[in-house]
């Protein structure tokens, strides 16, 4: 059962919109190394984690990871406020704009629609584990 | 209660170096925040990293090992909060594919 | 710096900190230092969610009060009505002093 605490994990201000950035920031969201991919992956995994331990730090991290996908969609949503139609051509944002227009769907900056296919969890614990020391792994 | 400081130890007697008795917030919120938290020290002048490698050469061969985290001194929490992370050790550097040639 | 965004300060740096303990603690659930560490900075964020809450609005449903019509933008209509305060004020990804 989830709460929701009414703030980011982290402040987000941007005064000065960017639709390029927000084209690659937009794949921390729903791409393959995203947030969302991040939660779903270790939500679905601690269900058959054999160990009380890990499966609260699954669960505490897929919470976490929700947070994080909050602050991605709130930096895109800031970074795409008020634009002309000469700069959503410009920043190659119009094609994104043109299916969503300023709405966050989960996407790749290449596109891809977000898909359980980017992550795995097969219920095995050593498996699971190295699933997400890979997708984590910037300090490997 | 005492009040919040952003720089309490839990080792230390007292508090840290009070400002106005309350928090100087950061103005910014980059990595060197203007609450001067950053500071000058390394993460590994909080944390020392352990050097432990003993015997890591009897260990059995085709099976990955993860040391075990202790709980060490934190970061000062406005650090903590920009660095993205109270724990110094885990505060690692980020090189944009450093080993790719 | 103003009051309200001094104490989102507070909470967004004792917040963070109780998330990465946390994370400790589920593999750690023992450690006196992890525990003490948690406690303490638990005080604060408690705190001031309190004081935030009473001067400038919940954070949480728990929180959450029926406040008087025509109070901080309220649609409801007039009469003896009260407001359901959750919804009245900025949502955090708008960027405002949050």
């Amino acid at each position: 059962m989830w709460s929701y605490e009414k703030r980011l994990q982290y402040p987000v201000k941007i005064s000065r919109p960017d639709p390029k950035v927000a084209m690659v920031i937009l794949t921390q969201f729903g791409g393959p190394d995203g947030e969302l991919a991040a939660s779903q992956r270790y939500l679905s995994q601690r269900y058959t984690m054999p160990y009380r331990e890990v499966a609260g730090l699954l669960t505490d991290i897929g919470t976490e990871e929700l947070a994080h996908m909050e602050i991605i969609c709130a930096i895109v949503h800031q970074l795409t406020r008020n634009l002309t139609p000469e700069e959503l051509v410009a920043s190659g944002f119009d094609k994104y704009y043109v299916d969503h227009t300023l709405g966050l769907w989960p996407q790749s900056a290449g596109g891809a629609p977000f898909s359980a296919t980017v992550f795995q969890s097969k219920g095995d614990p050593i498996t699971d584990l190295f699933e997400d020391m890979a997708a984590d792994g910037t300090t490997m | 209660m005492e009040r919040y400081n952003s720089r309490y130890d839990m080792r230390r007697q007292g508090w840290g170096r009070q400002m106005n008795g309350y928090l100087t917030p950061a103005r910014s919120y980059s990595r060197d925040c203007d609450c001067g938290c950053a500071g000058s020290a390394s993460p590994e002048m909080i944390a020392p990293l352990p050097m432990e490698r003993k015997n890591i050469d009897q260990f059995p061969v085709t099976m990955a090992y993860v040391p075990w985290q202790k709980w060490h001194d934190t970061y000062d929490l406005c650090r903590g909060l920009n660095a993205g992370t109270i724990f110094p050790e885990l505060d690692k550097p980020f090189l944009c594919a450093r080993c790719v040639k | 710096m103003n009051e309200k965004c001094r104490l989102m300060q507070v909470i967004y740096e004792t917040g963070f900190a109780l998330d990465d303990a946390a994370l400790y603690l589920d593999t750690h659930p023992c450690d006196p230092e992890a525990i003490q560490f948690f406690e303490t900075t638990r005080n604060y964020y408690k705190k001031a969610v309190e004081d935030y809450t009473g001067q400038f609005g919940p954070l949480s449903h728990e929180t959450a009060r029926f406040t008087a019509p025509g109070t901080d933008g309220c649609g409801c209509q007039s009469g003896n009505m009260n407001c359901w305060n959750w919804v009245q004020d900025p949502w955090p990804w708008e960027g405002d002093d949050f």
